[in-house]
């Protein structure tokens, strides 16, 4: 089956300062690498799971596959078109095909606009003019499972659950093919939270969607995604199917996150912390391997060199001189 | 002599006047936190748990009602308790830390300063000795060269590093009871990992008893002696640890670790919910109060509100099917 979204190579950069300040201040470079070398595709109506820390570039590749932020190298493809570097029509009928859900539904439903205006906004944006708008809306909260009378609600009248299932409803107003989550159920409580996940899943099923969720929790991404990514400082650092990584991990930094899950079991208490440290600035990316200086595998190579994606069976990269797993050749 | 549980809540009931009506937030809240234990208290939101450590720190808002009850610290009620009396037990024998450390700490003053000042109750020590008992404790939490640190200002340190200061300033009065209210929420997993890990060996160096508040079930396996579960405002199940998530005998406690995707070993697309919603707290359900969503509900629930029931030694259920 071909892929429905293509990345290759992707690079975002953000001008940190200019070239006079950056002359002033000497050393450094003037350049943050939020996304480097990103490459990845998702097939339809699969999920792709993006996972890192804060900081770990994981947002903002989401938003450059859609172009809410400027590429600096690379291609998305998707469909077998390059949207991005088309005209402003391409790229309208593109982001019709593909949805954004933004983290804290409750922060992205503007507060003075009913459930009815925020979901039909999409049709209005797009100039769509041959929907009814109420019915429109009826339809939208029926798929979602929220009652019909929704429509003229506020979001402060929403409740955690109920804000995100409106994200959902509006993020499926032009039928798209693809929906980008940032973190879809950040903030919910465990109850709330499989309702959230079982929507999405259903409507997977029905409307053949595919979908890249971008989150930290682990223990979502197992049971929900095909293929997962770990990112740190805007690497894929491992990237495969999920079940795989999971089973066994490949990269010292996937097998730290996996330890750092904490077991809901008092008899499996972990006597020790494996990932030391924090994420190091942007502003001040480690020589060699990023990942050294909290890496409890690291040696003279790793300081020195960068390591090149290492290509394993069974569709799986990694990026480590060291790996917890040989390449079978 | 010291009474034997730092802390002791018994029969809390608080109400919050709002222009709606009252909200019935806690209702016959009773927990104990042992000398030297960590007591988890778990709960979704709404549940009363930040209400529950407001109230033990004297920290309501000027709209709570406290109804009835009594809160014990080392056999004092502290609702009978002046201002003054407050102002010599918070920071000294009790202290809290918050969720986001951002907000419990000054923006505009630098952490060494911050340090110092709280330390007013000393009157024999200088201001080189305050700073250096600054520093010992940021290198106890686990902060690099700490006097240099001393004199940067929030803003420098990042979400980790301000909530390791923010535990060592709850420490600094060395208190016999620190109050943990979703400490981690706002931190990755990595981070999450150090401060529990950091919590623990605190509990063992300082010997004082902490009040942990989360909603995440992982954390409370890994780090608490006994666990309480509140839901919508009452305490519905409270046990040792093993008795919460080896034999939880409350259908609202068993849905809970059901529906936690970490408990479930085969990898599977449909997640299990606890189907419905919490009560509306303005009029809160005549019987059980986790009844409308109780799987195991049945006409009794409905219209007899149940007691708290003794299910061993350690573990009680406020549930009509709870026996020992």
């Amino acid at each position: 089956m071909s892929a429905l979204l293509e990345v290759e190579h992707l690079h975002v950069r953000f001008r940190q300062m200019g070239p006079i300040k950056a002359r002033l201040v000497g050393g450094g470079s003037r350049f943050l690498d939020a996304v480097l070398d990103v490459s990845f595709s998702v097939a339809a109506g699969t999920t792709f799971a993006l996972v890192g820390e804060s900081g770990s570039g994981k947002s903002t590749l989401g938003r450059a596959i859609t172009g809410l932020v400027p590429m600096h190298r690379g291609r998305v493809r998707f469909d077998g078109q390059e949207p991005l570097k088309q005209g402003t029509a391409a790229l309208a009928a593109f982001r019709r095909r593909v949805a954004m859900m933004f983290q804290d539904p409750v922060a992205s439903l503007s507060p003075r606009l009913t459930v009815k205006s925020l979901i039909t906004e999409p049709f209005a944006i797009h100039g769509i003019r041959d929907k009814e708008r109420e019915s429109e809306a009826r339809r939208l909260l029926a798929l979602v499972g929220l009652p019909a009378d929704f429509t003229g609600r506020y979001p402060h009248q929403l409740s955690g659950g109920q804000a995100r299932r409106v994200g959902v409803a509006r993020a499926l107003a032009l039928s798209p093919k693809l929906i980008i989550a940032d973190e879809p159920t950040a903030g919910l409580d465990v109850s709330v939270q499989g309702e959230i996940l079982n929507l999405m899943a259903r409507l997977q099923r029905e409307l053949g969607l595919a979908y890249v969720i971008i989150t930290h929790n682990l223990a979502v991404v197992r049971h929900v995604s095909d293929e997962m990514a770990i990112m740190y400082m805007g690497r894929f650092l491992e990237h495969g199917p999920t079940r795989a990584i999971f089973a066994q991990p490949a990269h010292p930094y996937t097998h730290g996150l996996l330890a750092a899950q904490p077991l809901p079991d008092p008899d499996k208490r972990r006597a020790d912390v494996e990932l030391q440290g924090e994420v190091p600035s942007l502003a001040r990316r480690p020589a060699g391997c990023e990942f050294h200086t909290r890496c409890p595998r690291a040696r003279d190579l790793c300081r020195a060199v960068r390591p090149e994606p290492v290509v394993l069976a069974g569709d799986r990269m990694h990026r480590c001189h060291f790996p917890r797993i040989e390449a079978c050749a | 002599m010291a009474a034997a549980s730092v802390l002791s809540v018994q029969d809390l009931t608080i109400d919050f006047l709002t222009p709606r009506g009252l909200v019935h937030a806690l209702r016959g809240v009773t927990l104990d936190v042992p000398r030297g234990s960590i007591v988890g208290i778990v709960g979704e939101s709404g549940s009363g748990k930040s209400t529950l450590s407001l109230a033990a720190m004297g920290l309501l808002p000027d709209n709570a009602v406290i109804r009835a009850g009594r809160i014990l610290f080392d056999g004092t009620d502290l609702l009978t308790m002046s201002e003054a009396g407050w102002r010599d037990l918070r920071g000294r024998r009790v202290s809290i830390v918050f969720q986001d450390p951002m907000t419990s700490l000054n923006p505009v003053l630098s952490i060494g300063a911050q340090m110092t000042d709280i330390q007013y109750r000393d009157r024999a020590a200088g201001a080189a000795e305050k700073r250096r008992k600054a520093a010992a404790l940021l290198r106890r939490v686990g902060i690099p060269d700490p006097e240099q640190r001393l004199n940067r200002y929030p803003h420098e340190f990042s979400g980790g590093m301000r909530q390791r200061i923010a535990i060592a300033m709850g420490l600094l009065g060395n208190p016999e009871l620190l109050i943990a209210d979703e400490p981690t929420t706002a931190l990755d997993v990595t981070l999450e990992a150090q401060i529990t890990h950091l919590l623990r060996e605190l509990r063992r160096d300082f010997a004082g008893s902490i009040l942990f508040i989360s909603h995440n079930l992982g954390l409370i396996a890994e780090l608490c002696d006994r666990v309480v579960i509140l839901y919508a405002g009452e305490v519905v199940e409270q046990g040792t640890v093993q008795d919460i998530f080896h034999r939880p005998r409350h259908p609202y406690t068993e849905a809970l670790l059901v529906c936690d995707p970490a408990r479930i070993d085969a990898v599977r697309r449909e997640l299990p919910t606890i189907p419905g919603d919490v009560p509306n707290l303005l009029q809160v359900p005549r019987g059980c109060v986790f009844a409308p969503r109780c799987p195991k509900v049945f006409d009794r629930c409905r219209d007899e509100r149940p007691a708290d029931r003794a299910v061993g030694a350690t573990q009680s259920a406020r549930c009509h099917l709870a026996s020992a």
